[in-house]
């Protein structure tokens, strides 16, 4: 018998590379390689997803994650990750007020009528979740006449740019704290460790790229009892955010691009006031790459619950905890550490077996 | 061309030297000698980026070093690394961590006239030495021996210091490292 | 931006790697503690190995001689993997299997059976960084219990154990204490490797990417596996237990070398082999030398 340790790993690994990337192109003949202008399109929600995950607002490099990674969100967000990690951080951009928004998307649950008016832009919230079963086999010129015909048919409107925002309202009538300056410049968790306790922007940061699925599964238990943010949501927008970055030589401000992003604020039930304090609602905030409404939501329920967790001292569920949500969110973590599983342990499980023959062994020896 | 001080290939070739340095306090390194004589310049630059808060107590730097080293100015209490002339008396007491956070600690950076040779020698032991070594070094004022005992003297809080001379050597005496005067 | 061959030499930017190095020197100066840091993502999974790459990659420079080993084995699918990134992103390095010959050692769940020396580092991959977390989950009072050297409750586990099974039933990251003040999670070494962290004449580095720390224990440290006063601390037994003997690596004979277990496909039975497999291959070398 020859050495039976796992031999020609090399082999192996390019073996596999080579059959995924044939079974990316097994259509063959008749396949065409997807282009990522088509993934930023077409796959847009996919593709918000990734840059959100990933943490990189790089709308080309995004959509090649995608189509490396044959559409996994975890993987192509993952990708996307270590690519930042060549790059430097060479500038920091000021706060930036979202009220510049351009908007493509804002809604309030909160009154019917908002200053400026509802917006309702592209959703499925309303759509019957059918199978459209003719765009089984759409034709290109079919595909091409919606678009056209969309364009034609919509009238010229003067619907403004920017929008003023729920919460001023709000805030103008007393029913919400005013705004506490952000004290300090905010943590950057691409740049430190989260060492707890760790200041709200630690926490907003974190949430901001955290796995879609991650953020909606613990503020769920929340929503569902484990947790009482009954949240009402004032304001959720979706649209293009000028950044601002200073010019290299001259610091002054310079508009360097914008970036779609989806924003949530969520009220929340008022709590005991300070003394000499007239009681407030409360406030929860989210905000991501790209048009992502169920992780923006969340992350705002989020927000609000580790607020509470912290205000009371000592969090009453898992939603409130900081450690248990922060550490647990992020989908690069989490995905790794659940993949590693699959590598050998070997060792480790000799040793284990050795533990518990001896034990058995102890056992026996007992009742002998 | 980029000075040597600056290349990347050098840093992480000093690096290793600190490294090395931790590893075995009391063992003399010698920096390579296309780097600057006063062994500090290269040490900061290694370890310095616009992260990390100096102090330069004693004036040792230049202005225009200041933005290359990208590091930000900090007094001597806050500051996580300090440069100071050996020769001066210490009259100050930095960053010794936490006992949650002992990492957010001062690292002291002591420009000195000789190290590997001198009039004052110093036996040394703890961790990295093998029972006990020795080290030789010249224009080390006597308070630092002082108050260093005192800075260390609560482990896990206490700080890290790195003494340099003019000829391209230094040395590391981490806090572990127990010094006494022979 | 095609090739892994388009980044900068060791993958990270050179921010990246002077905070990993500042990091290490805390980490040496402080023996045992876990020192935080960023952590920037790699390109291969959390958990495989990522700590112990970025460790890897900001101390390595060109002309270093770098071996890396899974289960003790440079030819399995993770160590060879993780080589082929280095050598991608680090051009001017050489790669060995022979451990005397590396300069720099990465290393999951085993230590190399040959000692080391004071000029070869090993950096070790770290699943789980605190060994407290099995008695506390939250990570802010466990750095207060390890500020204090507060390890009773960790104690109290041991001893439940020894009351429920007669045996402590820790088989692999066995609590080690640094320097008389720090308890370490060794990495998930068998206990067979614990001992090699005691007065090692080598730096032992251990970078946990996913939990984001940097811990070490310095050359010529104290390294104490926790234990009770009346309970040695005992290595994994390979004792045949009916002939009495220690089991031998069938393929080349060392009796004193850690061993995997495998059944023979052909009789059913049990055969026994070097988990590392440099050292079985010089064993074979210099007994076919004689």
């Amino acid at each position: 018998m020859g050495y039976v340790a796992i031999k020609g790993g090399g082999k192996a690994i390019a073996g596999a590379e080579a059959l995924l990337d044939y079974l990316r192109t097994e259509q063959g003949e008749a396949g065409l390689p997807l282009d990522t202008h088509t993934i930023e399109t077409q796959l847009r929600y996919l593709h918000s997803r990734v840059m959100s995950e990933g943490g990189l607002y790089h709308p080309t490099l995004a959509a090649l994650a995608i189509k490396q990674s044959l559409g996994d969100t975890l993987e192509a967000a993952f990708a996307l990750r270590a690519f930042r990690s060549t790059q430097p951080r060479l500038l920091e951009s000021p706060l930036l007020d979202t009220r510049n928004l351009r908007v493509v998307r804002r809604i309030s649950s909160a009154f019917k009528d908002i200053p400026g008016g509802q917006m309702l832009g592209a959703t499925t919230d309303y759509a019957l979740r059918l199978l459209k079963m003719q765009l089984l086999d759409e034709s290109p010129e079919q595909f091409r006449a919606i678009a056209k015909a969309w364009l034609a048919d919509t009238p010229q409107t003067d619907i403004p740019d920017t929008f003023p925002k729920v919460l001023d309202a709000l805030r103008a009538e007393g029913l919400l704290p005013e705004p506490q300056p952000a004290a300090g410049t905010p943590f950057d968790i691409t740049r430190e460790p989260l060492v707890f306790p760790v200041p709200r922007s630690a926490a907003l940061a974190t949430l901001a790229r955290g796995e879609t699925g991650s953020l909606l599964a613990i503020a769920y238990s929340n929503m569902r009892g484990y947790g009482d943010v009954h949240p009402t949501v004032a304001e959720l927008r979706v649209g293009y955010l000028p950044v601002l970055l200073p010019h290299p030589i001259s610091g002054e401000l310079i508009e360097a691009g914008e970036v779609l992003i989806t924003e949530c604020e969520v009220v929340a039930m008022y709590g005991k006031a300070e003394k000499g304090q007239k009681p407030t609602f409360t406030l929860g905030y989210g905000a991501c790459f790209g048009h992502n409404e169920v992780k923006a939501i969340s992350m705002a329920i989020l927000d609000r619950a580790l607020q509470n967790g912290q205000a009371n001292g000592k969090p009453q569920n898992p939603s409130e905890d900081p450690e248990f949500v922060l550490l647990h969110v992020d989908g690069i973590d989490s995905m790794g550490f659940c993949t590693h599983y699959k590598m050998p342990h070997y060792v480790t499980f000799q040793s284990d077996m050795d533990r518990l023959r001896t034990t058995q062994q102890q056992q026996q020896e007992g009742k002998a | 061309m980029i000075e040597p001080i600056w290349q990347t290939p050098l840093q992480q070739q000093v690096f290793r030297q600190l490294l090395d340095a931790y590893s075995y306090p009391g063992k003399v390194q010698t920096l390579a000698d296309t780097l600057p004589a006063a062994a500090y310049h290269a040490l900061l630059a290694t370890l310095l980026d616009g992260t990390s808060s100096l102090c330069d107590r004693d004036g040792l730097l230049e202005a225009t070093q200041w933005p290359l080293l990208q590091a930000q100015p900090a007094p001597l209490s806050t500051a996580r690394f300090i440069l100071c002339d050996g020769a001066q008396a210490a009259d100050f007491t930095p960053l010794l961590g936490t006992l949650t956070d002992p990492e957010q600690s001062a690292t002291l950076l002591l420009a000195v006239a000789s190290i590997g040779s001198g009039a004052q020698a110093l036996r040394l032991r703890g961790p990295g030495i093998q029972q006990e070594t020795t080290l030789e070094l010249a224009g080390l004022h006597p308070s630092w021996l002082a108050q260093r005992a005192d800075w260390c003297c609560h482990f896990p809080l206490g700080v890290d210091c790195l003494l340099t001379d003019t000829q391209r050597r230094f040395v590391a005496i981490p806090r572990t490292t127990q010094l006494e005067v022979c | 931006m095609s090739t892994a061959t388009d980044y900068p030499f060791g993958f990270l930017d050179s921010y990246a790697k002077k905070e990993v190095r500042r990091t290490v020197l805390k980490a040496i100066a402080i023996p045992g503690y876990q020192v935080p840091y960023s952590s920037r993502e790699m390109p291969m999974g959390r958990g495989f190995g990522t700590g112990g790459l970025q460790l890897t990659l900001s101390l390595i420079g060109e002309g270093e001689t770098l071996k890396v080993i899974d289960q003790g084995s440079d030819d399995s699918v993770n160590a060879v993997n993780l080589r082929h990134f280095i050598e991608l992103t680090c051009p001017s390095i050489n790669t060995t299997t022979r451990t005397q010959e590396a300069t720099l050692i990465q290393s999951r769940h085993r230590i190399p059976e040959q000692p080391l020396r004071e000029d070869q580092v090993l950096v070790l991959q770290v699943p789980y960084p605190d060994p407290l977390v099995i008695v506390e989950p939250s990570e802010t009072r466990r750095k207060v219990m390890h500020g204090e050297a507060d390890y009773s409750r960790l104690l109290v586990k041991l001893y439940e154990d020894l009351v429920h099974f007669k045996e402590i039933t820790i088989s692999h990251r066995y609590p080690t204490r640094i320097n008389g003040h720090y308890v370490i999670d060794p990495s998930p070494i068998p206990r067979y490797d614990v001992p090699k962290l005691h007065q090692s004449p080598a730096l032992l580095l251990f970078g946990a990417g996913r939990e984001k720390k940097v811990y070490a224990v310095p050359p010529y440290t104290l390294a104490e596996p926790l234990v009770f006063d009346d309970v040695p601390f005992r290595t994994e037994d390979f004792t045949d237990r009916v002939s009495g003997e220690r089991r031998a690596c069938q393929r080349c004979g060392s009796r004193d070398s850690f061993l995997d277990e495998f059944s023979d496909p052909n009789t059913g039975g049990k055969v026994y082999q070097c988990s590392d497999s440099d050292y079985c291959t010089q064993q074979q070398e210099q007994a076919h030398g004689e």
